[in-house]
Formats: C-alpha cells, structure tokens, sequence
C-alpha cells in the first residue's frame, strides 16, 4: 500500500515539476513556436501526471527514499566464479562468485524502516473519496446538463440556420452530425457532447456572420477532438486535487486550446474577416452564465483571457515557426517528461538456469539440507511477486504451530502434494526463519527447487558435492557438519585459495575460527579470504585491524575494514587522516560512502 | 408520438406520408430539390434525427442506403393536433370553429351540402 501511495505521489510530484518548468520557460518559447504546439505540447504532461511509468534512474525516483523490510542480505554475497578472480579490485573486495545455478543481485542499500501502519490507509481513503466526488460531480454535471438540452431547451428550427451550420461542417469536412440547440443560461456559445455533439447558441439575434464565426470556431474544437484533451485534463485534475500546480496546468491548456484554435482560423481569413471575428467575440460573450465549462469547449471562458485572444487576432501574422527550435522544444520537454520519472520499486532479479529471470521485491534465498534433501527455500514480504511465479501453494504448519504459505515453483511442484516432504519444508522453514531472523510471522516462503534424495550422511555428501563443484549442494549440508571437519574443510580452501567455497565455509564457523582465519589471511597478504572473513568479526577486533593497518600504511586493508564501520566511527577515521595529512586515507573513506 | 414537430419537420413528414408511409434519404432530398426547397443535407438528417427522436419516425438500412419508416399516421397526427387546436382556441367546441368558418366565407354553402351528405353517410354506418 505505501509503496502504492508512493508511486502516486511521485507522479504527481513529476507532473508537478514539468508543469512548473513549462510555465517558468514561457518567456523563451512564447512566440517561437505555435500556439498549436504550445496547446499539445501539455499533453505530454497530462500524459506524465497519468500514467506512472519510468525508469529506475529517473529524477524522482533518485529523491524517495526506497525501503527494504526484512534481514540484510549479505549472507547473498555476489560472487564470481574462479574464471573471474583474475580481474578482482587492487581494494581486495570480496572477489565474485558465479553460483553454478543462479545469479541474485542486490537491491538497493537497506534503509530505516517502515513507518508506522495504518496512517497511510486514511490518506489513501481522504485521496479516494475526493477524486471519486470530484469525478461524479463533474459527470453528472455533464449529464444533467445535456438531458437538459435535449429535453426542456428549444432545438434550432431555423432552416437558415441549420444550412449555415450545414455549410461550415462540410467546409470543415466533419461527419458526425452536430445539434444545434438555444439557450439563454449559457455565458457564451459552447460545444457539448462527446458522442452526439451539440453547439448551444446562447442568443437567437445573432448576424449570419457571427453565427458563422461561432460555427467556426466551435467545429474546429470538433475536428480536433478538443473535448477528449479536455476531458483527459479534467480527469488529471480530478485525480491530482491535492497538486496545485494541476489547477495551473489545466488554466494553460484551456488557455491554448482557445488561442489555438483561433491561430487556426485566423490563417485562412482577410484582414477584414479577422476583424469581424473579433467583434464578434466581443459580442457574443458578454452574457452572464450560469454553467460550469468544465466539460463543455466554450466560446470564451473569461474576460482576461479574452483580452489576449483579441491581441492575437489583431495582430495575426502569418509567420513560419523554425522547425529547428520547434523540434528541440519537443525533444526537451519530451526528455524532460521521460527524465523525470517516478518512484520505482526497486526489485531483485532472480535468474533460473536460462528460463527468464524473476524479479522479486525484498526477496531472500538460501540452501537448506534436511534428511537427505537439498531445499532452496526463499521467504519475502511480498506476496504478489510468488503469486505472479507459483501457481501452487501449500498451508505449512510449523512446530512451533504456527502456519505460514509455502508457494512452490514449475521446478518443485510436484512436491507439494507429498505428504512426507511436509515435515521436511517445515523443518527447514523454521531454521530459515531463525538463521536468518526473520522475525514477522506473515512471510511467504517459496521452495526453488528440490534436489534428492541423497543417500549418506553429511559428511559423505559434503564430500561428493565439494568434488563435484555443486556449491550450493555444500552450502546446504555444510551446516550438519563437526566443528572439526568444517576447520579442516576451511582449512583446505584456505591453502587452496578456494574463494568461492571459502565464503560458503565462512558463513558456518564459529567466531573462532574465523578471527583465526583472518589473521592468517592479514599475514599472508590473502586480501580475498581476509574481506570475507571481516564482516563476521566484532567491533572491537575490526579496530584493532584497522588500527594496525593504518600504522603500518596497508592501504588495501584499510579499505576492506572501512567498509564495516558506522557513520560516526568513518568520521572520526576522516578526521584523523585528514589530521594526519594521509589524504589517500581520507579518500578511501570519504570513496566508501558513496558505495 | 410526442412533442410537436416544426414546420420543416412537417414537411418532411408529409413527403413520407404521401411516399406510402416509407421513403428513402435519396427520394427525399430529391423532392426538396423538386419543390425548391434548399435545404442543406446536415440540415435534412439533423431534421430527420429530431423526428426519430420525438418518435415519428423509424430508420433501416436498406443495404447501404437508409429508409425511413412514419411510425406515425397521417390520420393520427391530423386528429391530434385538430384536438389540440380545438382545444386551445375553440375550448374543445367544433361548432364555434364551423360557425367562426361559415362567417368568414371559409364555408361554401356546396361545402356544406357536401357535409350534410357525409354526416348521413356515418350516421348510417
């Protein structure tokens, strides 16, 4: 839901931005180009207030905080396989591994999070319930209105008048048939109707030539489906009520799609006719009205406007527009529009032997081995993305007698209606949910795959899985190892320089070991083992490194242990290089941040 | 029916009421152009559409080309609106409008004749 009110937002917020850029550039563009592109250009900002669509690298979506629920994903360390060490950093980053199935990436960085629930329902609901009495309101409005017209106002008999109106259309080439209806209520003539248009005269003592000059002018606004534009505007407006800048945005379309219309017209009349034109807006507008134009594409909506239209005309000049300048106007704003974006929820991939890739929000993989079986298991907060994968799923009830939802893919359907893997899946679900902490109970737990049975213990499989380079195989059993053999296993991989099954291994050691480990690797020079070994030591042992390679200028360690402190502790480091005049140092740090 | 009809729809009825009741756009537009009438072809269907509307009037297609049916008869609709002009100007009473006939010389005593013959005539029926 937030991440919903989120996505909305930053629409609102981009449209926002691109309307008030719009108006700022006036000055420069007003003149240069068309009143024609002026008028569609805004479509492309009713466009970007309607549809959310965009990039991850878009604008706004660089400005909302993105946030992830559930554990830190560093037990998913990217890495790469053997073939690939050779081009690991001068830094000595944890060199990448390839495991031999699949590829996960990491999302963005994991922030505060979530705030409070519930808030964001009542804002939803407020937003709702406006948007949907603002559109009713304006609909039957609409509806009324014509019900009206064609039920209780006089119809135009005038068979003069019809053969005018008959003219202009055939003059304008439009098909549909247009009524012609009186109505005094009206400020100005208008243009109603979406599928039966009506053209409502407002006095019946008007000139042949006026009444020309409205016909023109209406059935331009006809031709051009300028009641569609409006409409998609007034929908935008309906939707963005709470967007101020919406309200100036529809003020400037409604003021172009006049001037427009009337640049149209004024270029195929004489200096002469223009003038008439104009005394005839003069003319006809100066009643007073009682309806709202919302709906409806009226002679003239207001008198300041008005004033602008007469200058127009008055002033009409037949000028070429540069093209050039028209055609960068288009691309700036279109780029704009598209630069902008939205809010986009950043999602993980997930890539299944060639079969396509998944893409998953918050999502967490691991390999669990269990009586003879190898289960990947995954578990996220969002339903939707398994919902969208698995067509299967299963109600597990766990020891502790809870139940959550086990949603099985193509690969392990066929698992979900044996019984006897039940117990299986929920054993391993329960020492996912504690490993890796997953504290809130409503997880969505996914099977990616089951491999089995194999027969022999642990210990046998661990062996047959390392000879055979099955990565994941070894993850899976190397937990139900002694103690002793995993030293030994660690031990092996460490002389080998084996980075991919050493950062399984490392995983799965006690404290121990691993702060033996890293100070073999710091004394050895070993940069792979020694940052993989890092992040599983404790503060003040971390200090202690990072002391010690300051002191003794070993700028690659440096770099590694940096990576593990807070803000503040970063800091203080920054201060002290600085301090020190060791600006390598301070780079180093300052270059972390932006990580 | 309902509602009243204009003068232009009115005649555009009367050519379908003297067609036998049904006629095609084309046979109109053709006897508006016999009678001199100058009536754009926007302004015919607009006229024809507004009949449709009030319900006079009926349309099909007749492969590509649309008749047009009275759902009125002319009967009918001569009746209603004597009624009604009765009614308005003459309080319901004929006998005001035959006397208001006779003294403005709208009567010929042979017109009268004639009545008197068909009154017997639907007396006897």
């Amino acid at each position: 839901m937030i991440e919903l009110c989120k996505v909305f937002l930053s629409v609102s917020i981009s449209g926002g931005i691109l309307t008030a850029v719009l108006l700022l550039l006036k000055k420069c563009y007003n003149g240069k180009i068309s009143k024609k592109l002026q008028y569609y250009i805004w479509l492309a900002v009713v466009l970007r207030f309607l549809i959310p669509l965009s990039f991850e690298y878009s604008l706004v979506n660089q400005l909302i905080p993105h946030e992830q629920i559930g554990g830190i994903s560093t037990n998913i360390i990217t890495h790469e396989y053997s073939a690939a060490q050779e081009s690991s950093d001068e830094k000595g980053d944890a060199s990448t591994v390839l495991l031999p199935d699949e590829t996960i990436n990491e999302a963005s960085i994991p922030q505060i999070s979530s705030l409070g629930g519930g808030w964001e329902n009542g804002v939803f609901i407020t937003w709702f319930l406006v948007s949907a009495i603002l559109i009713l309101w304006k609909v039957s409005n609409y509806f009324l209105y014509i019900y009206g017209l064609k039920h209780r106002r006089e119809k135009v008999t005038d068979i003069e008048l019809l053969n005018l109106l008959s003219d202009v259309q055939e003059e304008l080439k439009i098909k549909k048939r247009i009524e012609l209806i009186y109505d005094e209520t009206v400020a100005s003539p208008v243009l109603i109707g979406f599928f039966h248009p009506i053209i409502v005269l407002s006095d019946k003592m008007l000139s042949q030539e006026d009444t020309k000059g409205i016909f023109h002018h209406e059935l331009t606004h006809q031709r051009r489906s300028d009641l569609l534009y409006k409409w998609l505007v007034q929908i935008t407006l309906c939707l963005h009520w709470f967007n101020p800048l919406v309200y100036a945005m529809a003020k400037e379309v409604n003021k172009n799609c006049e001037l427009s219309c009337d640049e149209s017209l004024m270029k195929k009349m004489s200096e002469e006719e223009r003038h008439a034109y104009g005394e005839m807006l003069l003319r006809c507008v100066g009643n007073k009205g009682v309806h709202n134009t919302a709906t409806m594409l009226a002679l003239s909506e207001n008198g300041k406007q008005l004033k602008e239209r007469l200058f127009s005309i008055k002033y009409h000049e037949d000028k070429s527009y540069s093209k050039y300048f028209s055609g960068m106007f288009i691309l700036l704003v279109m780029g704009l529009a598209v630069g902008m974006g939205t809010y986009v929820y950043a999602g993980e991939k997930i890539q299944k032997d060639g079969m396509g890739s998944y893409t998953f929000h918050n999502y967490m993989m691991s390999t669990f081995y269990e009586d003879g079986y190898l289960f990947q298991l995954g578990a996220t907060a969002t339903e939707e993305d398994l919902k969208q994968y698995c067509d299967v799923v299963k109600d597990i009830t766990l020891e502790d007698g809870s139940v959550v939802k086990l949603y099985f893919f193509e690969e392990s359907k066929e698992y979900a209606k044996d019984e006897t893997m039940e117990s299986l899946f929920s054993k391993a679900i329960l020492k996912f949910s504690k490993d890796w902490e997953i504290s809130e109970k409503e997880k969505y737990y996914s099977i990616h795959s089951v491999e089995g049975p194999y027969k022999g213990s642990p210990e046998k499989l661990a062996k047959k899985f390392y000879k055979e380079e099955q990565l994941t195989g070894f993850a899976g059993v190397f937990d139900q190892l002694k103690d002793s053999k995993k030293k030994s296993y660690a031990d092996k991989f460490y002389k080998d320089s084996n980075i991919a099954f050493f950062s399984v291994a490392v995983e799965d050691l006690n404290h121990e070991m691993v702060l033996e480990f890293a100070n073999r690797a710091y004394e050895d020079v070993n940069y792979s083992i020694f940052s993989m070994s890092v992040p599983y030591l404790e503060k003040e042992e971390i200090e202690q490194f990072i002391e010690d390679s300051y002191k003794k200028e070993e700028i690659p360690f440096f770099a590694i242990l940096v990576e593990q402190l807070d803000e503040e502790r970063k800091q203080e480091w920054i201060n002290r290089a600085r301090k020190d005049g060791k600006m390598e140092y301070n780079n180093i740090v300052t270059e972390s941040y932006s990580l | 029916m309902s509602g009243q009809i204009s003068d232009s729809e009115l005649e555009i009825m009367k050519m379908i009421w003297e067609n036998g009741g049904t006629a095609l756009y084309a046979h109109i537009m053709e006897k508006l152009e016999q009678e001199g009438k100058e009536w754009k072809k926007n302004t015919v269907l607009t006229l024809l559409s507004r009949l449709m509307e009030k319900g006079y009037l009926r349309t099909s297609k007749i492969g590509r080309r649309n008749e047009y049916k009275a759902l009125v008869k002319e009967g009918d609709y001569l009746k209603e609106q004597t009624g009604a002009f009765l009614k308005k100007l003459y309080e319901g009473s004929a006998k005001g409008l035959v006397s208001n006939l006779i003294s403005q010389d709208l009567l010929t005593s042979e017109d009268l004749k004639e009545l008197n013959a068909f009154w017997e005539e639907e007396k006897h029926d």
